[in-house]
């Protein structure tokens, strides 16, 4: 027996119209990927910058290193930003000065007690 | 400045009661200093914790044995020695490099782990005179690329050399403690340089020394997990002392180098005390605070966030961070 691809054209109705091209989905598909890709990194630096704490106010000359994905670059240049004025100097041009807020409160010596297991010492103590 | 972070989040919070906790305690040596292995576990599990505070005991001291800069065949110093500019690394001296590099840049370059010139001149009791030292920010920089997984390269200028002296224990601290997460709470001592993890209703002490060689403690910092307490329910904390009274290499010469100076720092801070979210940054701020001295240290360590801060002064007084003192016996 012998079978034909189609029904129809077995039965030897009228011929099935070829099918109506389509438009190739692949480029809308790549858009749209590249798109959500977009979408997600956008989001993902929103969520990171909104994460640094309010403290961070120094800003910063080199960008902070990723922790340790796949390439990642650690850019290190070691560039100091604090300079300590002595009594008369001048801060350096372009500085910006921040008078000290901090009124620091002395350390009462504590009540007598047992010594703790675990002291913090400079490192190197005898 | 970007606050230094603990490695990782906090662990999600157990409901251990406090009366079923007991503090085991193993004591070694590593890094040239003390090790304190401290496990916080329910009663049943004491030869459990005892033999896990021996493992990680061991795993600091290999890790110290990498990182060291007082053995000439370590991967640091092998590091050093190498002429070619650019370097593969191995895992763990990759991240402590990469601590560096963070400790450098949250510090606004007071922590700097490329002055092992500087640092060797001051052990020798001559320090490099000012002039001497590097005054340009291109001869030390360097690069640390990380590619596929264990293929990270650096890329140093000629004659850069690493010391992770001043960044390595308060690093190690941290790393060791989540090493035993599967406990409701452990210290981990490294040298002075303390990692915590506090379980819920659990209490650690960590006293503060006097340097002076009293027998007093200088005060006794207290850490509890309480949500109503002054951590807000914390549970990870770092508690570190860097000063310059014990590496004292002549009447000028101490080991703590001021990067702007490339010489010992002139501070009249003698130790400073840092209650910060890990043992790493504890350890970072309280470097930095002893070389800006007193007035600018403070000042540092109050925008920089830290919890609390004790600095001992030349003249004597004990001067602390007014939100220090919530923590404080």
């Amino acid at each position: 027996m012998v079978r034909t691809a189609s029904p129809a054209a077995a039965s030897g109705n009228r011929a099935i119209p070829s099918p109506r091209r389509r438009p190739d989905p692949r480029p809308m598909r790549l858009a749209f990927a590249a798109s959500g890709a977009a979408a997600l990194s956008a989001l993902l630096a929103l969520i990171g910058s909104a994460a640094l704490p309010a403290t961070a106010a120094v800003p910063t000359a080199t960008p902070a290193p990723a922790a340790g994905g796949a390439n990642d670059v650690a850019q290190v240049r070691h560039i100091v930003r604090y300079v300590t004025l002595a009594p008369g100097q001048l801060p350096p041009t372009g500085a910006t000065r921040t008078p000290s807020t901090v009124v620091a409160a002395p350390v009462a010596t504590p009540k007598p007690r047992p010594r703790p297991a675990v002291v913090t010492s400079q490192s190197g103590r005898p | 400045m970007a606050a230094l972070t603990a490695h990782r989040p906090e662990p999600a919070a157990t409901s251990v009661p406090t009366t079923t906790l007991t503090h085991t305690q193993h004591e070694a040596r590593a890094m040239g200093g003390r090790l304190g292995i401290h496990v916080a576990h329910p009663a049943g599990d004491a030869d459990a914790a005892a033999r896990d505070a021996r493992l990680v005991a061991g795993r600091v001291r290999a890790w110290s044995r990498i990182l060291t800069r007082h053995d000439p065949t370590s991967p640091l110093m092998r590091l050093n020695a190498d002429p070619r500019a650019t370097v593969p690394v191995r895992p763990t001296l990759a991240a402590a490099l990469r601590w560096a590099a963070d400790a450098g840049e949250s510090t606004g370059g007071l922590v700097d782990a490329t002055r092992l010139a500087e640092r060797l001149a001051a052990e020798s009791g001559t320090p490099q005179p000012a002039a001497s030292s590097r005054a340009t920010v291109a001869d030390v920089a360097w690069r640390l690329d990380a590619g596929k997984p264990r293929n990270t390269t650096i890329t140093r200028a000629p004659g850069t050399s690493f010391d992770l002296d001043g960044v390595g224990k308060g690093w190690l601290a941290d790393r060791a403690l989540h090493l035993l997460d599967r406990y409701p709470g452990a210290v981990v001592d490294a040298d002075g340089d303390v990692a915590v993890r506090v379980a819920p209703g659990d209490t650690w002490e960590i006293g503060v020394e006097d340097p002076r060689g009293t027998a007093d403690l200088l005060a006794v910092i207290v850490l509890t997990a309480e949500p109503d307490g002054p951590g807000r329910g914390r549970r990870t904390w770092g508690v570190a002392t860097s000063g310059t009274s014990v590496h004292r290499f002549g009447p000028e010469a101490h080991h703590l180098i001021d990067p702007r100076t490339g010489r010992p720092a002139a501070t009249d801070v003698v130790q400073a005390t840092v209650l910060a979210s890990s043992a790493a940054a504890a350890e970072a701020y309280a470097k930095s605070a002893v070389i800006l001295g007193s007035a600018a240290g403070l000042d540092f360590l109050d925008r920089a966030g830290v919890a609390g801060a004790i600095l001992l002064l030349e003249d004597g007084r004990a001067l602390a961070l007014p939100r220090t003192s919530a923590f404080l016996a």
